[in-house]
């Protein structure tokens, strides 16, 4: 991907970051206490980007929006007795670390969890998750988005796929940005999103400042108040699907990403039902400014 | 008096049986209101898709479609949904995959045996039919393939229609006997109105898979297969080639394996929709007379 950056980290710097998120009062944490693991993780993330410049220095590159790379793979993260706190460290070192509260709390674990039948995808599904961009269906959809990689093994599924929208935009025919950019798309809330309900918006919108095109999509129950809008939706998929590429994150590794601007999903992975030893397991969090 | 046969599934408040990840459930609610001093009650339904159960698929169905026929389902002339059809007996078709599936219809290979996952995305070419096999059939039961207004596929397949939702690749219902290039030139040639089958889609099952899903996941080999079949049907689809001649196509049908191989009076008119852009799939429930 012409915008992405890959950060491979030292041995050094896994030792500084390994010592930041196994921080001497880490033990009394409650396991649920996910506030205070937040307090512990914003102080740390201070000493490990004094400890870490050069990860610290490529991380916030993410916050220049005009010249984003939009998305981040840092590889080769250390273990740690928690992986909550270490995704925590990495997203205070790039902002504030933030919560949908009808969505969970801070850290969401993204893996397959009891659901019914035929339910919507979601980071509790193991089924294929088509590119979107999240909480599409919430009013004020988060900048970035984190996730760590704290098992996914290869072989197993779990491809994650990106999808640039300044990449994707220029497959598109005037004709169909300008149905993009109506507010007549309607996102209806999955039913594990306790705000619930439909929010409507644009799907594309441009900043008249900068002219840096930003979008809010998820294609699952996704509707249109004209079919010529969803004739464009259809011309966006075509689009995605010619231009994403395919990223195995592998165990220890975690993407950041403008949530915004690049447009995930990944493919189904094996679970329990197919005796997976170790099923895949990420991390999440939110960050704004 | 002549028997008529409903071979519709109906509506009922829970989804249809299909793998589409969207919320399909209809929603009953009530209105009440006057006129004249009276009370009436009126139910409405929301969340009520147009291809539901059992429906049509209008040329609109496909995007690519949609603006080549713009006409609305209302606009089409009744004479198009009413008349004479053959329901053609194809369920030996689906031979060669019954030992990949359980008693229930659920696909029963482990999807870690490469070997199995390959030979099930092969066996799917086999459930194609040929010009060969309709003229043949044909000849067996004395039809004239011009004298029909329809052409429906009985294939057994509707006895595992429920009201669940299930993965692409994991129910029998998912895995139907499709059209050759040739059989679909043959009933355009032919002037047919329409097609129909009792399956979930009248498509090359392939089209189930797009690459993400866990049988291909696990196996490079079966992502390749199914990417290379997926670019070699793309233009030649039973969709694209039939509705691309404005021959419409109904789904979800529910057939008795009483009236295989009968010639039928059958009906199928949808409602006189004429919103606007409204040009893709409708709500029917078809009926049939067998002709003696």
């Amino acid at each position: 991907m012409k915008r992405s950056i890959r950060y491979s980290l030292s041995t050094t710097e896994q030792d500084s970051f390994a010592k930041a998120c196994d921080a001497s009062d880490f033990n009394s944490v409650e396991e649920t206490d996910q506030k205070k693991l937040l307090e512990i993780a914003t102080v740390q993330a201070k000493l490990a980007a004094q400890e870490t410049p050069n990860l610290a220095q490529n991380v916030r590159y993410l916050r220049n929006l005009r010249n984003s790379p939009g998305l981040i793979v840092l590889e080769h993260l250390p273990k740690v007795k928690d992986p909550r706190l270490l995704i925590l460290i990495v997203g205070s070192i790039l902002g504030a670390v933030d919560r949908e509260a009808n969505e969970g709390d801070y850290v969401i674990p993204i893996k397959e969890q009891q659901t019914k039948p035929g339910e919507r995808p979601s980071f509790k599904t193991a089924g294929v998750f088509y590119f979107h961009t999240d909480l599409s269906y919430a009013p004020n959809p988060p900048l970035f988005l984190l996730m760590h990689s704290v098992v996914n093994n290869l072989g197993e599924g779990g491809l994650s796929l990106f999808a640039d929208i300044e990449v994707v935009i220029k497959k598109l025919s005037a004709l169909d940005i300008a149905e993009l950019q109506k507010p007549q798309f309607l996102f209806p809330a999955p039913p594990h999103y306790r705000g619930g309900g439909v929010v409507q918006f644009p799907i594309l919108t441009q900043s008249t400042e900068d002219e840096v095109w930003r979008l809010r999509f998820r294609r699952d129950n996704l509707r249109a108040e004209t079919r010529t809008g969803m004739e464009a939706v259809v011309q966006l998929i075509k689009a995605i699907n010619d231009s994403h590429e395919e990223v195995m994150l592998e165990t220890d590794s975690l993407v950041l990403l403008d949530n915004q601007s690049f447009l995930h999903g990944r493919t189904a992975f094996a679970g329990g039902g197919q005796n997976a030893k170790e099923p895949r397991h990420l991390n999440r969090i939110y960050v704004g400014m | 008096m002549k028997q008529v046969i409903d071979i519709s599934h109906p509506i009922l408040k829970a989804p249809s049986c299909s793998f589409a990840a969207v919320d399909t459930i209809p929603k009953l609610s009530f209105e009440e209101g006057d006129s004249h001093g009276v009370t009436f009650v009126t139910s409405r339904v929301d969340n009520l898709h147009s291809n539901t159960c059992t429906h049509i698929d209008f040329p609109g169905h496909l995007a690519t479609l949609g603006r080549k026929f713009p006409k609305s389902i209302g606009m089409y002339p009744i004479e198009r949904f009413i008349g004479q059809v053959f329901i053609a007996d194809f369920c030996d078709k689906l031979k060669p995959l019954a030992p990949y599936f359980d008693k229930v219809g659920k696909l029963s290979v482990s999807l870690r045996d490469e070997t199995l996952v390959m030979s099930l995305l092969k066996a799917i070419d086999e459930l194609a039919i040929s010009k060969e096999d309709l003229i043949q059939l044909f000849k067996i039961y004395n039809v004239t393939a011009s004298s029909l207004k329809g052409l429906i596929l009985y294939t057994g397949l509707s006895g595992w229609w429920r009201y669940e939702k299930f993965e692409s690749w994991e129910y029998a219902y998912f895995y139907s006997p499709f059209l050759t290039e040739d059989a679909c030139d043959f009933l355009i040639e032919n002037k047919l109105s329409f097609v129909g089958i009792d399956a979930f889609q009248l498509e090359n099952s392939i089209i189930n898979f797009n690459g993400y899903e866990l049988p291909l996941v696990l196996h490079e080999a079966a992502r390749r297969h199914v990417a290379e079949r997926l670019s070699q049907i793309e233009l030649f689809n039973n969709h694209f080639v039939l509705l691309g001649k404005d021959i419409l196509i109904y789904e979800n049908l529910k057939i008795p394996a009483e009236i295989k191989n009968h010639l039928v009076e059958f009906s199928g008119v949808p409602l006189n929709m004429r919103l606007e852009g409204m040009n893709d799939n409708a709500l029917v429930r078809p009926y049939v007379s067998v002709i003696e």
